[in-house]
């Protein structure tokens, strides 16, 4: 009996990364067999880590408009706010989590309820009624840029895109998360 | 009556199937030894230190910005979890806390239980809460997460099937007074091995299909790949891209983390390259740790290497910094 637990227990754990697209019809139906449990035990993971490349790092940029007319600029994560380095990580994982919804084209639906929330959290830290919301990619510079002193935090390895203004403004739709073209920030004194 | 077995008559099969039984046989006898002999309990106990000062560090950084990612307010509302596909057995007790008054009330207990579970009082009990602590809080907050929070889970579960009270614990050391003298170590347990060869088990799932999945990106294959982890400004803690004059140590390093990962499930094993494997794993965890600030994941990823420390090791420590 324990042995056949065991035997279950250990497909399950198995299953999980197995399941990682790209991944086989029957991976994915042994994966949906053993959800149930995957999910009740926290255990639902690939362990991809850096996988299939270390890729560049995204970080979340945003206006808040406030009732009394100010603006209120800032971005996630931040090294001066965020403090010890895991709660740095923590919201880190916040900005990376939405780029990689966004990569696999998420449902329009799920994207606005999640950048939704991003947005009334701002806002009721800081007291607005208007947020403007971007996301930030980071590139990483290649060996040959570094060595002919490119730094790292060069304006130009910046690519921004907007996600939407909450509330929406009349005529526009806050679901603005369709693929538009990429700019490059302004400087970044603040990095 | 009795008769001499002929040559002619044996079915020829019959040494194949013979063959087959014990192999078999011999499979099962493995299985047996390889879960069911009773272990020492020191490597478990010594996991339970560990993984429960992580789970509590975890779970107090939490405490620095608790309204912010569990409160009313907080980045993940109720309504954006729900809009992620999710099976519906992803459960968790914070839901339940709609106050800030519930919620840090709650968060209080919780540290309570994870501190009680790190000195082992009431440790059966406590290590089952401390898992329902664990899987809550991450199944709370899913987009805030990362590789530390899978093993704390992992380590979570196991610590709580098997008796990792038992030893270097205040239960043991108040069972000790209560009776008047020093409690002779406890008797090896099934259940603890069951408990640490769950850990090496997916501890050796985490590494494989780590390394297998770096395969699927040309990066590892051209030996660049370090260079896309040290260049990152937002993982960078420690400057390395003085590397960038020293191409074939990226290399080196990028070629070497896929192998280490992608052999370990077969050479943590012998005996003989265990020690290399280990001191490789330390040399990983504490690189990463240290140059790309995610400390609190290598150390977690060292807390369940530590179960293929011998338990006599762990004993012989434990008995020289008691005489110490």
């Amino acid at each position: 009996m324990i042995s056949a637990l065991l035997l279950i227990h250990l497909g399950a754990i198995l299953a999980g990364p197995c399941s990682v697209p790209p991944a086989s019809e029957l991976s994915q139906i042994v994966w949906r067999c053993y959800r149930p449990y995957l999910d009740a035990a926290y255990l639902n993971h690939g362990y991809h880590f850096f996988a299939p490349e270390p890729g560049p790092s995204h970080l979340i940029r945003y206006e808040v408009e406030t009732r009394d007319g100010r603006r209120v600029a800032g971005f996630f994560p931040d090294r001066q706010r965020h403090w010890p380095r895991l709660l740095y990580h923590r919201h880190f994982m916040l900005s990376e989590h939405l780029n990689s919804m966004h990569e696999s084209e998420e449902p329009a639906a799920q994207l606005t309820a999640i950048q939704n929330s991003f947005t009334q959290h701002l806002q009721s830290l800081h007291g607005g009624d208007r947020v403007k919301l971007y996301l930030v990619r980071h590139l990483i510079p290649g060996p040959d840029s570094v060595a002919k002193g490119q730094r790292l935090n060069d304006r130009t390895l910046y690519q921004e895109r907007w996600l939407g203004d909450y509330p929406a403004i009349p005529g526009t739709s806050p679901t603005q998360i369709a693929r538009q073209p990429q700019e490059t920030v302004p400087e970044r004194k603040d990095l | 009556m009795s008769h001499a077995a002929s040559p002619l008559s044996a079915p020829r099969s019959a040494p194949v199937t013979s063959h087959a039984r014990g192999l078999v046989g011999q499979a099962f006898s493995a299985w047996d030894r390889f879960w069911f002999t009773p272990a020492d309990l020191a490597t478990l106990s010594l996991i339970r230190i560990l993984a429960g000062s992580m789970l509590l560090y975890t779970h107090l950084v939490w405490t620095l910005d608790l309204d912010a990612f569990f409160g009313q307010s907080s980045w993940l509302s109720a309504g954006a979890l729900e809009s992620m596909p999710r099976s519906g057995f992803a459960w968790s007790y914070l839901w339940l806390c709609d106050t800030p008054w519930k919620l840090g009330m709650a968060h209080a207990v919780a540290l309570a239980v994870l501190a009680c579970f790190t000195l082992g009082i009431w440790t059966r009990v406590t290590s089952v809460l401390a898992w329902i602590v664990t899987v809550s809080y991450a199944n709370r907050v899913p987009m805030a997460l990362f590789g530390l929070d899978q093993v704390n889970g992992m380590l979570a579960m196991y610590l709580m099937l098997g008796p990792s009270g038992a030893a270097f614990s205040l239960d043991r050391a108040l069972a000790g007074r209560r009776l008047g003298r020093c409690l002779p170590p406890a008797r090896p347990s099934v259940s603890a091995n069951v408990a640490i060869r769950l850990i090496q088990l997916h501890l050796c799932v985490i590494y494989l299909f780590a390394g297998l999945s770096k395969l699927q990106g040309p990066a590892w294959w051209n030996g660049t790949a370090f260079w896309g982890a040290v260049a990152n400004l937002e993982y960078q803690s420690v400057d390395l891209t003085w590397l960038v004059n020293y191409p074939v140590i990226v290399n080196v390093l990028t070629h070497a983390t896929i192998l280490w990962e992608a052999s370990y499930c077969a050479l943590i094993w012998p005996r003989i390259t265990r020690p290399v494997i280990l001191l490789l794993a330390v040399a990983t965890h504490v690189g990463i740790g240290m140059c790309l600030g995610m400390m609190t994941f290598g150390l977690a990823m060292l807390i369940a290497n530590a179960a293929f420390i011998p338990p006599e090791l762990v004993r012989n420590f434990a008995r020289r910094m008691r005489d110490e």
